[in-house]
């Protein structure tokens, strides 16, 4: 029984990271078809790096992705202190965690037909705008866990020792959420660089992202150039997810 | 001289605390007593600022601190729970208080040494918290809540978290503190021994109101009312009503006793209804035969016995149906020990120990 489970573990785990580690492989292949394994290179990253169209699109990516997350720290961390003033509000918080469910095609195709009725035109403003919606929710998440576990006494005792309501914030509140703060703003860097439906729906034609400008390149010809900027975009993502694990509530010591 | 002045808090149809008013003299230790929801916690926060009378007014010599918010009182707080800043290591904690009042750095630093070494803590200046023990975390909760000199400082239950032994030495602690630094300490607490141990008053709540203030001796040596005296130590409290005034005596007739005289101590009138109140460490135990050594003497059987150490608790149960609680010291002179369940015994008290409490 022991065999057969760790069997179907090291078929789940292969499942699952098998593809990826073609991807990277491929991208120090010297070949152009994916085929065989001819030799390792290092061309096809040399080539994305002249690539005008490719970089175009990573600068907006990386642009849309750090304007987005900030937007959504800042408004999820600011509606989870105001959460936190009312507990009793079940209402409130589920329609703040909503947002983190609904499917993301629904959610593109929605926010699209808002920005038409808004005459707001299709470009980075209003994918920066999207992805700003769908990145609130795990912000406060993030944040509410850290002020959950906040002893109210600490900001009474703050204020006991002479601290106005600001300082105590500055002082005693925003350290201790901190950790939550910053998971929560990594979460969010990581679901806008790598968005692909919001994103479809919501972009112009002049402001493609990594992502859009990937799924371009496959229409019309697979090149491992694709596998390399890929393999690039997963160690980005992979290590802000890393990251953001460990400031989550569960892997902090209780200080 | 910190005054309450018919201060009412309520909670929604709650009342907290009940148009109180009660002074507290400088340099003096004195203490809220009573069970929990009694209002005493409350009140202590309404000191501090965390709460609005709804009703009244706290003045603190003179100056009315009704409306002033907590970081403006010169009164800081012990919280039960310590509340010490996770993140900030004991030498930051402890100076928290110069910093929001903006003291140069170079000073901040030598004061906060010179309190560390005050409460013993020196070389743990850079620890934080959670490296800390129980009675270390007080000691900085302590050194954090006087470095810049209140008037007067609460303390909410400081002792309720830490072990008995080290709660009767950091006792011992808090009231030599107490009288070295010299202002005014607010104690709360439930604990009736520590309330007696600590006080030089206190004020005995419940239900939002003062039931009784006194110096602790008082207060244990003459309850005013039953709820006091059942609060205070254990008390044998049978119901009673006044049959006629003779003097200074007051001639009781009690359930399952009969009728006794008591020493009168309060306003009384025939057919007042109350309890007659003795102290179980007043009462004696004999054989029966021998000559009893209270004025006042009574037949019974052992019910059962506790024994607590230092002393034996026997449950009596009378020939004339009254239940009394009897303590010995163990290794007194006199009675021999280990009387068991259903030996006969008397129960006798000089006629002065008993007292009558009205409802």
């Amino acid at each position: 029984m022991p065999r057969l489970l760790i069997a179907l573990g090291v078929a789940l785990y292969a499942f699952l990271y098998a593809p990826l580690v073609v991807v990277v492989a491929y991208s120090f292949n010297d070949s152009r078809v994916n085929a065989e394994w001819v030799g390792f290179t290092l061309k096809w990253y040399e080539q994305l790096l002249t690539d005008a169209s490719m970089l175009t699109a990573a600068a907006n990516s990386l642009f849309i992705a750090l304007a987005s997350s900030a937007l959504a720290t800042l408004l999820g961390t600011l509606a989870a202190l105001a959460l936190a003033q009312r507990r009793r509000q079940p209402l409130l918080k589920f329609l703040t965690l909503a947002p983190v469910a609904v499917p993301d095609i629904l959610l593109g195709v929605s926010l699209l037909m808002l920005f038409v009725l808004l005459n707001l035109s299709l470009g980075m403003l209003s994918i920066t705008l999207a992805h700003t919606v769908f990145s609130i929710g795990f912000v406060m998440v993030a944040v509410q866990a850290r002020l959950a576990g906040l002893d109210p006494a600490l900001l009474e005792a703050a204020r006991d020792l002479g601290a106005t309501p600001w300082q105590a914030f500055r002082r005693v509140t925003l350290p201790l959420i901190l950790p939550g703060v910053v998971a929560g703003a990594l979460m969010a860097f990581t679901l806008s660089i790598d968005d692909f439906v919001v994103t479809f729906f919501t972009a112009g034609v002049d402001s493609p992202t990594l992502p859009l400008q990937i799924y371009a390149m496959l229409k019309t010809s697979v090149t491992p150039k694709v596998n390399a900027i890929s393999t690039l975009l997963m160690l980005l993502t992979l290590s802000l997810i890393l990251l953001a694990h460990r400031l989550s509530p569960g892997a902090l010591r209780a200080r | 001289m910190l005054e309450i002045k018919g201060v009412t808090r309520r909670f929604g149809e709650f009342v907290a605390v009940d148009q109180l008013s009660l002074t507290v003299q400088a340099g003096e230790f004195f203490t809220l007593l009573g069970p929990s929801g009694c209002g005493k916690t409350t009140l202590l926060r309404m000191l501090a600022g965390f709460e609005q009378p709804d009703a009244g007014q706290i003045l603190l010599d003179g100056q009315d601190l009704t409306s002033v918010p907590p970081e403006r009182r010169p009164i800081h707080t012990i919280f039960q729970s310590y509340a010490l800043f996770p993140h900030l290591t004991v030498a930051d904690n402890v100076g928290f208080a110069l910093r929001m009042a903006g003291v140069p750095k170079a000073e901040i630093r030598r004061r906060v040494a010179e309190q560390l070494e005050a409460v013993h803590l020196s070389g743990l200046d850079k620890r934080y918290p959670s490296e800390l023990s129980g009675g270390q975390r007080q000691r900085v909760a302590v050194a954090r809540a006087l470095i810049n000199r209140p008037r007067i400082l609460l303390l909410d239950e400081p002792l309720a978290a830490l072990d008995l032994k080290l709660r009767e030495q950091m006792q011992l602690e808090l009231v030599r503190l107490q009288r070295e630094v010299g202002i005014a300490f607010v104690y709360v607490t439930h604990d009736q021994s520590e309330a007696l141990a600590l006080s030089q008053r206190v004020a005995v709540m419940n239900r939002g109101r003062i039931e009784q203030l006194d110096p602790p001796r008082r207060l244990y040596a003459l309850p005013r009312n039953r709820f006091v005296a059942d609060f205070i130590g254990s008390c044998n409290l049978l119901d009673a009503e006044v049959r006629a005034i003779r003097g200074n005596d007051l001639l009781l007739a009690v359930d399952g006793i009969g009728e006794l005289l008591v020493p009168r101590d309060c306003e009384a009138w025939v057919g007042q209804r109350g309890a007659l109140a003795l102290r179980p460490e007043q009462l004696r135990l004999s054989l029966p035969g021998e000559p009893a050594p209270g004025d006042v003497a009574l037949d019974g059987l052992v019910d059962g016995h506790l024994y607590l150490g230092h002393i034996t608790s026997y449950q009596i149960a009378t020939a004339s149906g009254a239940r009394l609680e009897v303590q010995r010291a163990n290794g007194a002179p006199g009675l021999h020990q280990g009387l068991d369940r259903g030996a006969a015994v008397r129960v006798s008290w000089p006629r002065e120990a008993g007292r009558f409490l009205p409802e």
